[in-house]
């Protein structure tokens, strides 16, 4: 962001004037801005992502003090901080922090954080603001954030007094972590940065009037639900990402197991079991398996667990599991029957009734039933996925590569997938085991969150490999924060996969829109030498043989990678749920 | 078929309330037809009364939804029937 002219330090200056004289003052007389950054520290955040500008000045000169204790990452567009905060946020559970002026800095985290409700991510966004005095004249970057956040984030809050500064920032991150996480906005003006106050970090527990973020669980109600369960002969589990939120993997595993329960997965709650687990039954969803999409219909018990019925997961819902009773169980009382009545609702923390419910539940085999989505997966296996991992054709298919991935990563790698077609490739072919992950935006489906995102994840998780998965089009959006990723020597490995389209516009405009290509074929740079200007390894892939070979290397590459793979141009992501069909009515091809 | 509901919330006395109240109202296509605001006596709480029209469901959703934010206390509504009823029951 351009520079506000008052607030440009004068010729040989290195503070601004109002700091220097924070110096001089009793030690636990500070800045506001002083205390933004020792608020964050002692709210155990390591990790910031931002960008400077005019209004957050001081708030980056105090953290110029502070590199011992919070590490500054500074991206190359505001956007890019927010994916990156989301990423590091869902790959380590703890809370991401993005910093960016007022004005376009504040602006530019928008689609960030509307992605960051969707999805559940802990998220705090700290923006400058123009000077108390001059909110509402129209002054140089001033933008009224609050107004334009309010309905995107789960709290925002103004600070125009510094006294209120250490406060409103533990709140914020307590808010973001609580109950359903989400993103919260705390915009300071510059005269609170400026300003001075006693520092005394905040301690007491957050006590907020209304805001019950671990309910009670009701043992009624899990009573309720087991006799549901044991009475079912065709139940099945939906698992979101509510699961993963609440650190519920062993749980789940545990109370599926004892009752065997058949679970699929909704996008964002892949990963929170090993995809080869023998009653996992596949993915969920308009390009998800044929089984748990058909059977859906058939069961007699959906069993929804920290999930919100999105409409990519339910279709039609006039013609979504008409026959099954539901039970519903969540953190937020607003997702529960909100899309899908339920029988039973249980409003709770997922790990806790999971353990509930595992020690009521009686212990069952299921056979016939779980015969029955083997049966659908041959089906799919023959129709779909075989040409999809074996093409006749010679160029290489999104589906192969996934597939390929997953054979050289043993599953392990923390993929961080865009928006797409290649997402859902992705999502259907790089089956998660132990301790991988699979991260995306689902929600908002945000082009361009890959390749930030992976930025934070690899910050968050040096033990794993981290590849972003990104088409042609959605690496365009970001590309920029290579630079970030090489200058931060995060070892990130970028896979584009390249079919000169967007993709999954183009395969909507073949089988809906008559071939009428309109606006989604792409003049594309040369990637490679893209990465290569920015000091990055890289490297083109077209030819199958070759494949295993190159990601082999990227992998063993210990510094940034960008692979491009040239993958065919009219390739199409079956099975599929027609927009505004029901979820059974799924097609092979 | 739209009907005509009275909406009351309690919300935390911050600007923010306002904008998140009637933006929900707005994305749930709730026709807003009356909006009043008031402080409570011990200056800490806004009772805002709205008299809006809207479909059932989206009424049911957005009332949900609200309920759920953070600073809002409490949220109720009433058709205008029950708010009939009501008066002639004294």
């Amino acid at each position: 962001m351009e520079l506000e002219r008052a607030a440009v330090p004068a010729a040989g200056q290195t503070r601004l004037p109002g700091l220097e004289r924070d110096l001089a003052r009793p030690s636990n007389t500070i800045s506001g801005a002083e205390a933004v950054v020792r608020s964050l520290a002692e709210g155990g955040v390591r990790t910031v992502f931002g960008y400077p500008g005019g209004a957050i000045m001081p708030v980056y000169d105090a953290l110029f003090d502070h590199g011992h204790e919070i590490r500054h990452v500074l991206v190359r567009h505001e956007q890019g901080s927010i994916h990156a905060a989301e990423g590091y946020a869902r790959a380590c559970g703890r809370t991401g922090v993005c910093i960016a002026t007022s004005g376009p800095g504040a602006t530019n985290l928008i689609t960030g954080i509307a992605d960051a409700k969707m999805d559940s991510t802990p998220v705090v966004c700290i923006t400058g603001q123009v000077p108390s005095s001059a909110l509402g004249s129209d002054a140089f970057q001033e933008t009224d954030v609050i107004s334009v956040s309010a309905p995107l984030t789960k709290w925002n809050h103004q600070i125009t007094d510094p006294a209120e500064i250490p406060a409103m920032i533990s709140k914020a991150l307590y808010l973001a972590r609580s109950g359903r996480p989400g993103p919260v906005l705390v915009d300071i003006t510059k005269d609170a940065q400026i300003g001075t106050l006693a520092y005394r970090p905040h301690e007491e527990e957050h006590e907020i009037r209304g805001y019950e973020p671990f309910p009670t669980l009701d043992e009624e109600r899990v009573e309720a639900a087991c006799r549901l369960i044991d009475r079912a002969k065709r139940p099945l589990v939906l698992v979101g990402q509510g699961v993963l939120l609440s650190g519920a993997q062993k749980e789940l595993g545990e109370f599926v197991e004892k009752a065997g329960l058949p679970f699929a997965c909704t996008l964002l709650g892949l990963g929170a079991i090993t995809s080869e687990h023998p009653l996992y039954v596949g993915l969920l969803g308009m390009h998800g398996n044929y089984g748990p999409n058909i059977k859906t219909n058939e069961c007699d018990l959906l069993v929804a667990v920290g999930m919100r019925f999105d409409d990519r997961v339910t279709g039609d819902l006039a013609k979504y599991a008409r026959q099954a009773k539901v039970v519903h169980l969540d953190i937020d009382a607003s997702e529960i029957g909100k899309n899908v009545p339920a029988e039973v609702e249980i409003l709770a923390d997922a790990r806790e009734a999971l353990g509930a419910m595992t020690t009521r539940v009686r212990s069952r085999v299921r056979t016939a039933w779980l015969a029955e989505f083997a049966a659908c997966d041959a089906v799919e296996r023959a129709r779909v996925i075989e040409n999809d991992l074996n093409p006749a054709s010679p160029e290489l298919r999104m589906s192969e590569v996934m597939d390929r991935l997953a054979a050289r990563t043993g599953g392990r790698a923390l993929v961080i997938a865009d928006v797409g077609q290649h997402q859902m490739a992705a999502a259907r072919y790089y089956g998660c085991r132990e301790g991988g992950a699979f991260i995306t935006s689902g929600g908002l489906g945000t082009m361009g969150f890959a390749l930030p995102a992976a930025m934070g994840v690899g910050l968050a998780r040096r033990d794993r490999p981290v590849v972003a998965v990104i088409g042609d089009g959605g690496f365009q959006m970001t590309s920029q924060e290579l630079a970030t990723i090489v200058e931060e020597r995060i070892p990130v490995k970028v896979m584009i996969l390249n079919n000169g389209y967007l993709g999954m516009v183009r395969q909507w405009q073949e089988l809906f829109f008559r071939r009428r290509y309109s606006q989604t074929e792409l003049t594309n740079p040369d990637f490679v030498a893209i990465a290569e200007a920015y000091g990055m390894e890289g490297r083109r892939v077209s030819e199958r043989t070759e494949l295993d070979a190159s990601i082999d290397e990227m992998l063993s590459s210990e510094a940034p990678y960008l692979l491009e793979v040239v993958v065919e141009r009219e390739e199409n992501v079956f099975p599929m749920v027609p927009a505004g069909a029901g979820c059974a009515e799924i097609r092979l091809e | 078929m739209h009907a005509q509901y009275t909406v009351t919330a309690l919300t935390e006395k911050e600007n923010s309330s306002f904008l998140r109240l009637i933006a929900a109202m707005g994305r749930h296509r709730i026709e807003i037809e009356s909006y009043a605001c008031s402080t409570s006596p011990s200056g800490a709480t806004y009772k805002h009364v709205l008299t809006v029209r809207a479909r059932p469901e989206g009424m049911r959703r957005a009332v949900k939804q609200i309920g759920g934010y953070v600073g809002v206390l409490g949220i109720c509504y009433r058709s205008l029937e029950e708010n009939v009823n009501s008066e002639k029951a004294g």
